[in-house]
């Protein structure tokens, strides 16, 4: 039933809103988390006029596990991390040794960028945290997009607001403004670049801009992603690290 | 004149007890200002002799990272220090310039886990390390590195020789390691990305607390590439004639051209330092004046006592055709011979205790360790001899015997020899 | 023995001069004494002093397991504040609550950490009367979104009275918030820690910021009876997830710190001292030497050899009691004066103490310890200088003496 109003709803614009947030947002949900994934992506940060570029190779199982390695820079290839659970490992070329990372680093950003490990990790879907309100259709970068607004369900979700434009073709978030609790802008990201992986859609570039602090973004390009990769139990354990 | 010389030394003679004990209060006095002062001098003096030797006599940093001081930014380095090093070291009263890097760092030895032991790494030439910072004295095990003549150049992602450096006691002591001890180490390069070294601990060097002992030093090429600062520093540390006078140096150098646009400040007129100057030399004077006063009082008092109760004595002189200003002066000469052996005796007692308690060292114990790593005072104090001090106790005893026994000698002289001579006092 | 005393008193205003001369020594010594005491004395005050009113009061509250490394400032273990512990602080004295979380404060492009320490608009000052900051600008209007920054702090963000600046946090649970100030003014405290990585605000504006919801992190009181039952109180009021402690006890680190002081003061002290006694003996010695005569005539009357040596020790101890009295007045007061005022140690000491508390002004610390010890060391001094030339003087036979001279 939910398929033909789907269908219905691409086809007739009228009857969008017809279909519930909570369906849509499964749907954004269902593309941005993953059971495994592999991928391959270019990470460029930009802070008050410095350009540092990344490129990263990673394996990753649900939010609880993730194998990284840097391929670019020239001086940053061979760097590798491990975070398992709630450990992170670092390998890194210049010292050819496993080293586990103690508790209290953990909280500084990777590689100076805007993104904490948090950014990164949080899983718990939009569906859950969030009570949506489709407030409008526009038009993003040439795609049908509905606005809609997710309003956190309590006071533990890390962005008390935000507000979606997702793509009602592939139901990625082209752009999110993730916003404080006081209403303050904070961030926003978006998402470009949209293709078919799979069984589900996949933005292959995204710009995390900092809105608070004047000149400070980071943006992901993916050169290769695929999911439900069989994943060895070996990419996640310390010997990974040292290959 | 003669004849005053030799009834001068007559009579100091004639009552060796009194003479003695003048001269033993001048001795006493001038003995116990030395080794007082010597001791203000070796924890305070010292201490800023040491601070602008750490910390540069004069510094040249950019903008930004002065501004940042605190958190000693590695971005806001000097890109190339080449040229203005050349530029700063034809300058006039520049002595020595160092570009020097200073990065936290974190240490694991074997497989211990990193962020745990933390120490403050430095990478500069090695005359810096051996002239200004007295590395290789301060060796507890192991030996000074031949830092430099590796080929940094041509290194990829990991030196193939071995990276030496030497380590505070406190920080070795924490990771567990000793000379021959790899230790591994990860900071950051300037753009924030880890970054890590192995290094082979040559030596373990104690600096007197530990909080200046979690230090690292490395030679500069190795603290360049694990920065990825390649010819630059964060610092560029200047040196002159003498420390005292490094803000004139400061001044001069502001005017070079090659330095416009960056921040060039003496040791004593940044923070934390540039109240240290005006307090030390406070308390310097405080204890300093305190000491000479009270010496002075003694000297004076015996003076002054010998002089008075010798005033028939003058009486009989005067009688005898002895002028007034004579009487005065055959004191003043007792008073100048028993100062020249009271002070004489003074030094030579001062002098070894000073130097003793210098060799020695005086134990202010583990308080000392919770002082910032800024402010460099050893756990064991070593007074410092001055002899600008010594001297100045000897002059000092002259000046009191002077006025001690002019005064009441010109007064007694003053009055008519029967009264003197039947004064008894 | 009535005798004695009075010929002892008569024996020091017959050569006023030689007394006074004598005197002065003991009076500089004592003097200088009692000052060195109160000043080291005054240096433990002055740690507790710049934690008593930047922080702590004399007994500070903070949730069990907070942590007090003064790095971390988790707001995960704040805790309010109960009616029946708002009652036991109430029967005590005047107390006040803070709330202390991390935040980014962003000016343009520059970001920089710092902890935001919230305080009680009408509260605060019953307990931190802030008299000895300086502020260049104003404190914050209550209910306006107003913060005061530590100068340090703000020195390193660049920011000075009337710029704006971007507060970011997390909440209490953990929704990210941020809130428009503007910066008011720049503090600057005896607490170089604060003054470094803190900024001020009211606590409507913190809580609208954490949404503390009544979540404090810190409770400091300042009893009626001053700092006394500190102790005690400290274990009274640890109670419904409340750890308490003394000042005290939460300084002592900062005072171990200070026992350097008080050995090199120590030393400097034992070294005026003797030079002190140098001139006493000195003098007493020339004194009796110089009455040889005389005594030789008072034992030829038949004073007994023991009460000369007495008159002697008599006379070294007036002159000493005497002097230790006016050099403990002066002293005394000038410790009293500098207990109330303060001398001023210069603003960059205290940036050379990082993150220690260390006050700007010096206060010495009165005691009447001090003052009786230093008193005592002044006729000890006095005495043991006189024992030597009482002896002597006692031994002299009058017919040598007569003869003498």
């Amino acid at each position: 039933m939910k398929l033909l109003l789907l269908a219905l709803a691409l086809a007739i614009p009228g009857i969008a809103r017809a279909i519930t947030v909570d369906d849509m947002l499964d749907h954004v949900d269902k593309n941005l988390t993953y059971d495994s994934r592999e991928s391959s992506v270019r990470m460029t940060v930009v802070k008050s006029g410095t350009t540092k570029s990344y490129l990263m190779h990673s394996f990753g199982r649900g939010a609880e596990e993730m194998a990284m390695e840097y391929l670019e820079p020239a001086r940053d290839k061979g760097t590798k991390m491990l975070k398992k659970n709630d450990e992170l490992w670092m390998w890194l070329p210049s010292v050819e040794k496993t080293q586990k990372i103690s508790g209290h680093m953990l909280r500084q950003g990777m590689m100076g960028s805007d993104m904490s490990y948090e950014d990164l990790m949080e899983q718990s879907t939009w569906r859950d945290a969030y009570t949506g309100t489709v407030v409008g259709e526009e038009t993003l970068d040439g795609r049908k997009v509905w606005k809609v607004d997710l309003k956190a369900k309590d006071t533990t979700v890390s962005y008390p607001r935000r507000l979606i434009w997702v793509d009602q073709a592939s139901y990625i978030p082209l752009k999110q403004e993730l916003y404080a609790l006081s209403g303050m802008l904070l961030k926003t990201w978006t998402m470009s670049d949209i293709r078919t992986v799979g069984d589900r859609q996949f933005a292959y570039k995204m710009v995390v801009e900092d809105k608070v602090q004047k000149n400070s973004r980071t943006e992901i390009t993916f050169e290769s992603v695929a999911f439900a990769v069989p994943l060895e139990e070996e990419v996640f354990s310390t010997r990974w690290l040292e290959r | 004149m003669e004849l005053i010389l030799s009834m001068a030394v007559r009579n100091l003679g004639r009552n060796r007890r009194r003479t003695l004990l003048t001269a033993l209060t001048v001795a006493i006095g001038v003995a116990l200002l030395t080794i007082a002062m010597s001791f203000v001098g070796g924890v305070f003096w010292a201490a800023l002799e040491k601070v602008s030797a750490m910390a540069g006599e004069v510094r040249v940093v950019t903008p930004r990272y002065a501004q940042r001081d605190q958190l000693m930014p590695l971005s806001e380095n000097i890109p190339e220090t080449a040229a203005l090093e050349a530029a700063i070291r034809a300058s006039d009263g520049v002595t020595a310039v160092y570009p020097h890097i200073a990065i936290g760092v974190t240490g694991a030895v074997g497989d211990d886990e990193i962020g745990e032991r933390f120490g403050l790494l430095h990478g500069a030439p090695t005359e810096f390390y051996t002239e200004r910072l007295d590395l290789d004295a301060h060796l507890q095990e192991g030996t000074m590195p031949s830092f430099g003549g590796e080929d940094w150049a041509s290194v990829g992602a990991r030196p193939k020789f071995p990276v030496y450096a030497l380590v505070g006691r406190q920080f070795a002591e924490e990771v567990g390691a000793k000379a021959g001890t790899e230790v591994i180490l990860t900071g950051q390069r300037q753009d924030g990305s880890p970054s890590g070294m192995r290094v082979l601990v040559a030596g373990v060097v104690d600096l007197g607390n530990s909080a200046q002992n979690r230090q690292l030093w490395v030679s500069l090429d190795a603290a360049r590439w694990m920065t990825e600062i390649p010819a630059g520093a964060t610092e560029l540390m200047v040196f002159g004639e003498d420390w005292e006078s490094a803000p004139e140096l400061a001044a001069s150098l502001r005017d070079e051209a090659a330095l416009s646009g960056l921040d060039v400040r003496a040791w004593s007129e940044r923070p934390p330092y540039d109240g240290l100057v005006g307090f030390a030399q406070v308390l310097h004077a405080i204890a300093g004046g305190v000491i000479v006063f009270i010496t002075a009082l003694g000297v004076l008092n015996t003076m002054f006592m010998s002089v008075l109760e010798r005033t028939a004595e003058i009486g009989v002189m005067r009688a005898m055709g002895l002028r007034a200003w004579q009487s005065v002066v055959l004191f003043v000469v007792e008073a100048m011979a028993i100062a020249t052996v009271g002070g004489a005796v003074g030094v030579l007692v001062g002098a070894p205790v000073s130097l003793y308690l210098g060799h020695q060292g005086i134990d202010f114990g583990a308080a000392v360790d919770k002082l910032p790593p800024t402010i460099p005072i050893n756990t064991i104090v070593r007074p410092v001899l001055d002899w600008n001090v010594a001297l100045m106790g000897v002059v000092l005893g002259y000046a009191m015997a002077l006025v001690g026994g002019f005064l009441p000698a010109w007064r007694a002289s003053q009055i008519q020899p029967v009264e003197a001579m039947r004064s008894r006092r | 023995m009535p005798f004695l005393l009075v010929l002892a008193a008569r024996n020091l205003t017959r050569n006023v001069k030689r007394t006074l001369i004598t005197a002065a020594a003991v009076v500089a010594g004592v003097a200088i004494m009692i000052l060195g005491w109160g000043l080291v004395d005054g240096l433990d005050e002055n740690f507790l002093r710049a934690a008593r009113t930047t922080y702590a009061g004399e007994v500070l509250l903070r949730p069990e397991g907070y942590p007090d490394d003064g790095v971390r400032f988790p707001l995960d273990d704040s805790r309010q504040v109960s009616d029946q512990l708002k009652a036991a602080l109430d029967a005590e004295g005047a107390w006040t609550t803070r709330a202390a979380f991390p935040v980014r404060v962003v000016h343009g492009e520059n970001a920089d950490r710092a902890v935001t320490w919230a305080y009680e608009h009408d509260r605060e000052t019953t307990v931190f009367s802030r008299a000895g900051w300086k502020l260049d600008g104003r404190w914050p209007e209550p209910g306006k979104n107003e913060l005061v920054a530590g100068w340090a702090f703000g020195r390193l963000l660049g920011v000075k009275p009337g710029d704006e600046v971007i507060v970011e946090g997390r909440t209490r649970d953990g929704a990210h918030n941020a809130l428009l100030f503007t910066v008011v003014g720049l503090a600057r405290s005896d607490n170089a820690g604060l003054d470094n990585s803190g900024i001020w605000m009211e606590m409507s504006t913190a809580e609208s910021l954490a949404l503390l919801d009544g979540n404090r992190t810190h409770v400091a009181l300042v009893p009626r009876d001053g700092g006394a039952r500190a102790e005690a109180l400290a274990t009274a009021l640890s109670r419904e997830g409340w750890a308490a402690m003394s000042l005290a006890a939460e300084c002592e680190d900062m005072i171990a710190i200070n026992e350097i002081r008080r050995r090199a003061l120590g030393m400097v002290v034992v070294m005026i001292m003797a030079i002190a006694a140098t001139g006493i003996a000195n003098t007493v010695i020339m004194a009796a030497f110089e009455r040889v005569r005389e005594i030789g005539t008072l034992i030829a009357l038949g004073m007994p050899r023991a009460q000369v040596r007495a008159l002697f020790l008599l006379e070294g101890a007036i002159m000493g009691l005497l002097a230790g009295v006016v050099g403990a007045v002066a002293g005394g007061a000038l410790v009293s004066y500098w207990q109330a005022n303060g001398f001023s140690v210069g603003e960059e000491v205290m940036s050379a103490s990082g993150n220690m508390a260390v006050s700007q002004y010096v206060y010495t610390q009165f005691g009447w310890g001090s003052v009786f010890l230093s008193l005592c060391f002044g006729v000890g001094v006095a005495l043991l200088a006189s024992l030597w030339p009482a002896h002597n003087a006692s031994q002299i036979i009058p017919a040598d003496a007569v003869r003498a001279d």
